[in-house]
């Protein structure tokens, strides 16, 4: 029993030291930043969550949409990645890891949103009117529109979808940030673009961005 | 379709626009905050556990090293009496837990079905079988079509079944490859390892398969074929690069083979070396024309893989140009060009794909995969730099129990008594229970 409490004074202790370094600056390049995260250094935890914390947000948003929780989701993307940065090999990655490790955190939530919809009959969240920063209404309705077709596809199409088409990753990179063979992602990609193109022809919200579409096309040829 | 490509790519840029500018702000002190207080949670988690660990270790009074040791003997003894009484088996599939009835598809990567006494299955992709039935001693798997590589740890009272169309096998503790085409009825059984027993159409009343020895049954067209694993395939002749049936069956007994007693599970014949390599030919049928037809009229190696004709692949593959295909494939074609070759014995194109995969596609687990399987076909001293690189890569892979073994005789092989040591001192640390657990402690014995 003094070995149990002595064992949770040493920890206590440096929990109280961890705080005290936490307000100690990181400084270093990628390498000493992830050497430091694997030690537990406080400070290149408050580094990695400044330097990434914008870069996961989006990268979330566009993944999830709407969703009250995203600050949630941003911060077990952070947690998760805490909790396995041993296992990253190339200190250089860190950027596309953290990435790979906000995709997995994504997929997980919404396959347990799909669940939970489906067990309660919820409703899926819709985009407020308040926290959206593009005064044109018809900017929000296309995107409520938007997330409501990739309700209707696989989660991995979904990812797939969203990481080609508006987060611009090479195919390379997607499916490394999925943890997919590259011709797996393409199949998955393939599926998921064919669904979202008829989906998408058929919404009205959709219709002036698609329309916008042709007549760049046709501007383009003109040119 | 380049214009549909087009509109999509303007709705994207949209998209991309509207969904930056509805990103809501995000607290960034409160956030770091919450995310300090978490890694502060996570430090003071790790390190109870690390004093917990080493507080069980390290400083146990003498009394309560007689209780240890007193519920440590009652402790074992119900286990032994528990799995050696009456607890069936468990298994996993890509590392998730499964149960009897499960059916594994491996439509678009291969499936490696684990089981808790230390047996694997790798189910090849476009393969698929069930797992219906399991008890303390083995489990009955059915294939229904496809390829399964299978590795059963060796155990006294092992007792496996597997069944392919209408042939069953048994199993005492082996290693062997089952491949089984119910469109063409074609079957194969290669054995790597042990012994195996087969019985179904052409061999009625059962026949033993021993290490080094392949059986091919054309059940459609009554031929049955024995052939010695990596024995020199058919090779083309000029002008004729697919021979045709008639060319192609120089060990053919049309017959029934006789029959051979199911062999006792002692003595078991002495492992073969894990180098072994697999020969699977799928032979040519006049009433296949157009199929077998297809390799010389171009069909692609792909494709020809995928329908189960490795050496109609490996001849494709060659004619489109070997190297061509492993500067440009995609990792798993490069596994599946692997995997044909090594079915035919071509282990120079085996290791060219694999080592192309490794080289092209880095940190993907088809490199990892490709790693471990060098390991396997590798002299010691390089399959221990595969089997370590297997292991960096993917610590809790699949693979990683079997690369954890093979990593200690690789070791030893090698006559690195330490590094065999350290290997071991890790396996049994990780699997203690492990199916190289008893090689593990021998080494740390001597």
């Amino acid at each position: 029993m003094a070995e149990a409490q002595t064992s949770k004074k040493l920890a206590l202790h440096r929990f109280e030291s961890a705080r005290v370094l936490s307000s100690l600056p990181f400084q270093g390049d990628e390498s000493r930043l992830v050497e430091a995260l694997c030690n537990g250094h406080p400070g290149a935890a408050a580094h990695l969550h400044a330097r990434f914390a914008p870069q996961l947000s989006r990268v979330l948003f566009r993944l999830l949409g709407p969703d009250s929780e995203l600050e949630d989701v941003v911060h077990d993307t952070f947690v998760q990645a805490l909790e396995s940065i041993h296992r990253l090999r190339d200190p250089e990655l860190l950027g596309s890891w953290l990435t790979g490790v906000a995709v997995f955190t994504a997929k997980r939530r919404m396959q347990v949103r799909a669940r939970r919809r489906w067990l309660l009959f919820q409703p899926p969240a819709e985009i407020s009117e308040q926290a959206t920063f593009d005064p044109a209404p018809e900017a929000i309705d296309a995107l409520r529109s938007i997330y409501s077709i990739l309700r209707k596809l696989q989660t991995d199409e979904r990812i797939a979808v969203t990481l080609r088409l508006v987060e611009r990753m090479t195919l390379p990179e997607a499916a490394a940030a999925c943890g997919l063979s590259l011709s797996t992602f393409k199949r998955r990609l393939a599926r998921g673009e064919k669904k979202f193109r008829a989906m998408a022809a058929h919404e009205p919200a959709l219709e002036e961005w698609i329309a916008e579409g042709r007549i760049s096309r046709e501007g383009s040829h003109a040119g | 379709m380049p214009g549909e490509q087009l509109k999509l790519d303007r709705l994207a840029d949209r998209w991309r626009r509207a969904s930056d500018a509805a990103l809501p702000p995000i607290d960034m002190q409160q956030s770091q905050e919450r995310l300090l207080a978490a890694q502060r949670e996570l430090s003071l988690a790790r390190d109870f556990a690390a004093s917990s660990r080493r507080r069980r270790a390290g400083s146990v009074s003498e009394w309560k090293w007689l209780v240890a040791a007193t519920l440590t003997i009652a402790g074992l003894a119900v286990v032994l009496f528990w799995r050696v009484g009456s607890t069936p088996h468990t298994f996993t599939v890509d590392g998730k837990p499964a149960s009897v009835g499960a059916h594994v598809a491996a439509d678009t990567a291969a499936e490696v079905l684990r089981f808790s006494e230390g047996s694997t299955i790798v189910l090849a992709r476009d393969s698929r079988l069930a797992v219906t039935d399991i008890d303390r001693r083995g489990a009955v798997v059915e294939v229904h079509t496809g390829t399964i590589d299978v590795d059963i740890a060796k155990h006294a009272e092992a007792r496996w079944e597997v069944k392919a169309g209408p042939f069953d096998i048994s199993v005492l503790g082996t290693a062997f490859q089952v491949v089984w085409r119910p469109n063409t009825q074609q079957f194969s059984v290669s054995v790597e390892r042990g012994v195996i027993f087969v019985k179904g159409p052409m061999v009625e009343s059962g026949r033993a398969i021993r290490a080094g020895t392949r059986c091919s049954v054309d059940v459609a067209l009554q031929r049955i074929e024995l052939r010695g694993i990596g024995e020199a395939t058919d090779t083309p002749t000029a002008g004729n690069p697919a021979p045709s049936s008639s060319s192609a069956t120089p060990q053919v007994s049309l017959s029934p083979l006789p029959v051979e007693p199911m062999p006792s599970s002692e003595p078991m014949p002495s492992s073969a070396p894990i180098e072994r390599r697999f020969d699977v030919r799928v032979k040519r049928d006049p009433r296949h024309a157009s199929a077998g037809g297809r390799a010389s009229d171009g069909a692609s190696w792909r494709e020809l893989e995928r329908t189960g004709q490795f050496d109609a692949a490996l001849r494709a593959a060659e004619r489109a140009g070997i190297d061509g295909i492993y500067d440009s494939a995609e990792s798993d074609d490069l596994m599946s060009l692997a995997r044909a070759a090594r079915y035919v014995g071509r282990q120079d194109v085996s290791t060219g794909a694999l080592s192309s995969c490794r080289r092209r596609f880095p940190g993907t687990r088809d490199a990892a995969m490709a790693a471990y399987l060098l390991g396997r076909t590798a002299p010691p001293a390089a399959a221990v730099k595969w089997f370590s690189a297997y292991l960096t890569e993917q610590p809790n892979g699949a693979l990683a129990i079997e690369a954890s073994g093979r990593l200690i005789e690789a070791n030893e092989a090698a006559g690195d008594v330490k590094a065999a040591r350290d290997a071991a001192k890790h396996y049994l640390l990780r699997y203690p229970d492990g199916p190289h657990a008893q090689l593990a402690k021998r080494v740390l014995a001597n």
